[in-house]
Order: structure tokens, then C-alpha cells, then sequence
């Protein structure tokens, strides 16, 4: 039995849309109910349906052999997954936003706020800047307006957010995208399941 | 008394190095902590717990082995082979809390040549076979990758980091992007990206890596490899892996990583580290650790009950009794506790009221 993790929400379902087309179909999951496991024993398969940031936890620790998650995620959790495929949707960029207008003081310690101090940190770091992170859970954008902090580090998909709270990107980090994760044990034990289904994935994104 | 898992491993692994000629080498739970700070990388983590002896030495809870043993070898002549079972205190980067970690493992110094790297190969293998049949051990010879890298000319400390990065999770897509942004060719980057990725038999990944060969350093490992998997009792067993890259100030040369069927993650890592060695004025040396803290919680049984019969006395003048018959239903083999209740939780076989007539 092949256990996928899926992130719960419209990412996920996309996901599960490819990997029913190639063969791993289970269509209690399209059912309306709050169910989080689903098996089809036909197919050999059992998906995970899970909080998006512990899709790499569940892949890490083998109770999933292969799950999909952001960009944002691995680098932010740094799993020790293998990371298989690009599979080009759910595509948006890791930013520093600010109040429109900002000019950054140099001469004192960067306030940034974000959900993501990892990958905050470690750009910061590339560039030798002193920063100060202050994690939050949401509604960052609330950060640079209330002076919590003086920019924000967070995924911008179309900016809309952003402008509608009279912020602006001033920097982009990185592009994200929705990633094809696998344990590494079951990359060994089911490298040729795992393979097969890397090279159907790649095919049917190359098709669309 | 019932053996865990990790304690029939370690009994019968101990017996198989020994018969290999490997000395047991017990050591002191703590070391200096300059001997870790000199050595900072060759280290999973720069957590490590200190402690002032009462001399004002600044100390530390071992968070690995293998410095222990080279600081031993240093002052020695000739090769020296030793296994070790110990704990080392490491920050588990999940929890962010220190966990002691029970590891079993074996250290070649100074022995050279292609039969130590063959011989550690089978132990490792024999290793795993002893926690389950079902395995894999993952070889690969870091030269091949390092002999590429040295061949792309535009690459600075970032992108080799980033490439290292993409090669150690398979990311073939970005590690792809990387090296032609670094000049490397567009098909020698699509083929190297591939290489990475493919899962085909050792002799298909042997003839792709075969084509991309630039160098003599790519084609030397490429004959360890070949060595590592060919010349090895149970080929089925090992696998060809190129994304094993442990870090190049210490490691060369050729490393392996272990896999058994029930565990998700590597219990066995090791390979060829003369670089660190070099630096405690040996020429190389080789080996491989093997955790043990994890067997239990994953090959361990779960017994129905606690024990085989519970004797409830009911009075002072019934302890004798319930003594007697504890005595002899022991020497039958069972497991027999005696109490005035019953423990809250415990599950016992049958439970046999002794009362005091």
C-alpha cells in the first residue's frame, strides 16, 4: 500500500486529480465529509489528507511514502525528504513587503515580521544584515502598519492583499512552487513505484 | 530475561566484528570541548552540552564517536581496527531537545587498500542483515561528484552549496537550472540531473554514470563503486547512490548509508573520512555507525501481558503460601508477581487468589 500525504484544500485535490489520472484513484476522497484517511485497496493506495505544513513531517517520518508541499515549507522545515519533482502549479514568490513609500534605515536593526523565520533569517544572513524576527501566525501584513515591525517576509501569489493594505513588494526572495516530496527509506524499498510515478507526473506536466 | 532488540544486535554484532579482528574500545562519556570546537563541522550539530570540571576545564557530553577514536589512534602505530557501542548526546533538531543516542559502530584508521574498503562493506551489510533480512545499503564514492564539480569553472562557494544542496535531495530540476547557470553544458546537465534521479539496476547506473566520466577522479570512484557493488555476496543488496554527500572537508572517497524495511530513515551512515584523519597525523581512515535506539521502537514486541500469573493473598498469614507456590511456578518458568491487590494497568495470564487456609 502506497500512503500519500495530500495538503488539505484546493492544492491537494489538484494533486489528487493527477495521481488519479495515472492510476492512483480513490473516489471516496471526492466525497463530501470529514474523513482524512482514504483507502482504495484496488489501487494499492491510502491518502493522507493533512495540515499543509506537516505534509513534510508525515513524508520525514515514513508515515508517508510520497506527499506534495509548497517550496515555502521544505525550506522553511528543511525535511530530510528527497524532493523528486517541480510540479509547476501553486506558483506564487517569497517577498519582503513593506508599507508603500518604505525606505529601509540601515544604520539600526531590520524588524521583520513572518511566518517563515527560516528562510527570513537565512536571506538576511546572505546579505550580512542585523535583523530581529518576529514570528506570527497570520494576518502579517497587520505588521509593518501597527510599527510591529518595519517590512514582512511572506508568500505573495497576485499582490492583492498587499495592495489593498497599501503595502508593496520591495524585494523577491524566491519562487515557490508545489513540490513532489518521498521518504527515503521508501524511495529505496519502492524506487520503482516511486520512479514510475515521478516519470508519469513529468510526462502528464510536459503534456499540459 | 527477554533480550530487546538492540541488546540481541549488539550481542550478536559485537561477536561478528570481533571475528573480524576488531577490538572493543570503551571510552569516557565526556572529551575537552576544544576537541569538538577544532572540529566543528565533522560534527551533525554545533549543540553540544558542556560542563566545568571542578579543574575550570571546560568539558563536553560527547556528541560523537569517532573524534574519540582518532584522538586515541593519534599517538598509535599501524592500523588499528576497533567497535565501540555508545551513547552520544546529540540536539534532535525536531523537538530542540538533547537525546542520548545509543550507536554501534566500527572504525578502520590507517588500514589501507581495497580489501578495508570491501571488508567494511560486508560488515555494514552483515550489519543490517542482523536487524532485518529486508535491506538496503546505499554506496556511492564522493569523488565522482567532487571530480565533476572541479571540471565547472564558474561555480563559487554558493552555487557549490546549493549544488550539494539539490544533489543530497534528489532535486534534479533545480540542480539542473544550477549547473547551466554555471556554464556546464545543457545536455551534460540534463544527463548529470538524470543520474541523480535514476533507479534503474546498478549496472544501468553504472553505464550512465560510465558515459559522463570526465576525469580521472570521476573514473577512479567509478571503479570503487563498481568494486562496492559487484564484488559483494548479495548484490541485490546494494544499491548504487550518488545523493550520499557528506561534507568535503572531511569525507572523501567512498560512503555508504543503511536502510532496513521497517525503520524511515538511514540507521546506518559511514564511509572514508582521511581528510579528518590527516589532521590526527593518520593517513585514512573508515567507518560506520549503526543506531540502535531506534530497533526497539520498531522490531520490538509488544508482550499480551506483564506477566504469566498474579498471586493475591489475602492475609498476613497467606504471604508463606503465596511464597511457596510464586517459588514453584518460577521454576516451571513462569513469571510470577505477588501482591495484596491488583496494580492498577497490569496484565497478568490468570490471576490466583492464595488464601490462608
Amino acid at each position: 500500500m502506497l500512503n500519500i500525504a495530500l495538503p488539505k484544500g484546493r492544492l491537494g485535490m489538484k494533486v489528487y486529480d493527477m495521481l488519479a489520472d495515472i492510476g492512483y484513484e480513490c473516489p471516496e476522497i471526492l466525497e463530501d465529509n470529514r474523513k482524512l484517511i482514504f483507502e482504495n485497496k484496488k489501487n494499492n493506495v491510502r491518502y493522507l489528507l493533512v495540515k499543509p505544513s506537516d505534509v513534510t513531517i508525515y513524508v520525514e517520518y515514513g508515515a508517508a511514502d510520497i506527499g506534495v508541499a509548497g517550496k515555502d515549507i521544505i525550506l522553511e522545515t528543511m525535511p530530510d525528504v528527497y524532493e523528486l519533482l517541480d510540479l509547476g502549479f501553486g506558483k506564487c514568490r517569497m517577498c519582503v513587503a513593506a508599507p508603500v513609500g518604505y525606505r529601509e534605515d540601515t544604520d539600526r536593526v531590520l524588524r521583520v515580521a513572518t511566518k517563515f523565520p527560516n528562510i527570513a533569517k537565512n536571506y538576511y544572513m546572505s546579505k550580512n544584515r542585523e535583523i530581529e524576527i518576529i514570528k506570527l501566525y497570520g494576518s502579517i501584513e497587520i505588521a509593518p502598519l501597527t510599527s510591529l515591525s518595519d517590512v514582512i517576509v511572506d508568500i505573495v501569489e497576485t499582490g492583492t492583499t498587499l495592495k489593498e493594505n497599501n503595502l508593496e513588494v520591495i524585494e523577491s526572495i524566491l519562487p515557490i512552487s508545489a513540490r513532489l516530496i518521498a521518504n527515503k527509506a521508501s524511495s529505496n524499498f519502492r524506487a520503482d513505484e516511486i520512479g514510475r510515478i515521478v516519470s508519469m507526473l513529468k510526462n502528464r506536466k510536459n503534456e499540459v | 530475561m527477554k533480550l530487546t532488540k538492540s541488546e540481541q544486535t549488539y550481542l550478536e554484532l559485537g561477536s561478528l566484528y570481533e571475528s573480524y579482528g576488531y577490538d572493543k574500545f570503551l571510552m569516557r562519556k565526556f572529551e575537552e570541548y576544544s576537541l569538538y570546537l577544532e572540529n566543528k563541522n565533522f560534527l551533525t550539530s554545533e549543540h553540544i552540552l558542556t560542563f566545568n570540571d571542578p579543574g575550570g576545564k571546560l568539558m563536553a557530553l560527547r556528541p560523537d564517536i569517532t573524534l574519540s577514536i582518532l584522538k586515541n589512534a593519534k599517538n598509535k602505530k599501524g592500523a588499528q581496527k576497533v567497535y565501540y557501542r555508545e551513547n552520544v548526546c546529540r540536539l534532535d533538531k525536531r523537538s530542540m531537545q538533547y537525546v542520548e543516542i545509543e550507536q554501534l559502530g566500527i572504525e578502520a584508521v590507517d588500514s589501507v587498500g581495497t580489501a578495508t574498503l570491501l571488508e567494511v562493506c560486508e560488515l555494514a551489510k552483515k550489519s543490517l542483515e542482523a536487524v532485518d533480512p529486508d535491506y538496503i545499503l546505499c554506496v556511492s564514492d564522493m569523488e565522482y561528484v567532487l571530480g565533476f564539480l572541479e571540471t565547472v569553472k564558474g561555480m563559487d562557494e554558493g552555487a557549490t552549496e546549493r549544488v550539494m544542496s539539490f544533489i543530497k535531495s534528489k532535486n534534479a530540476h533545480e540542480l539542473y537550472l544550477e549547473l547551466t547557470a554555471c556554464g556546464v553544458k545543457e545536455e551534460y546537465a540534463a544527463e548529470f540531473s538524470s543520474l541523480i534521479m535514476f533507479s534503474g539496476t546498478n549496472g544501468e547506473i553504472f553505464e550512465k554514470a560510465k558515459a559522463l566520466v570526465l576525469n580521472q577522479r570521476m573514473e577512479k570512484a567509478l571503479m570503487n563503486i563498481k568494486s562496492m557493488t559487484s564484488e559483494s555476496a548479495m548484490p541485490e543488496k546494494v544499491k548504487v547512490d550518488f545523493t550520499l554527500m557528506n561534507d568535503i572537508s572531511y569525507y572523501n572517497g567512498p560512503v555508504f548509508c543503511g536502510y532496513v524495511k521497517k525503520i524511515p530513515r538511514a540507521i546506518l551512515t559511514g564511509g572514508f573520512y582521511n581528510r579528518m584523519a590527516q589532521k590526527f597525523s593518520k593517513t585514512c581512515a573508515v567507518g560506520f555507525a549503526l543506531s540502535l535506539d531506534e530497533l526497539d521502537a520498531y522490531y520490538g514486541e509488544n508482550p499480551e501481558y506483564d506477566v504469566d500469573a498474579l498471586l493475591l493473598y489475602d492475609s498476613e498469614e497467606a504471604v508463606k503460601k503465596a511464597l511457596r507456590l510464586a517459588e514453584s511456578m518460577r521454576s516451571t518458568g513462569m513469571s510470577v508477581r505477588i501482591e495484596k491487590s491488583v496494580p492498577e494497568g497490569i496484565r497478568c495470564r490468570e490471576i490466583i487468589r492464595v488464601d490462608s487456609d
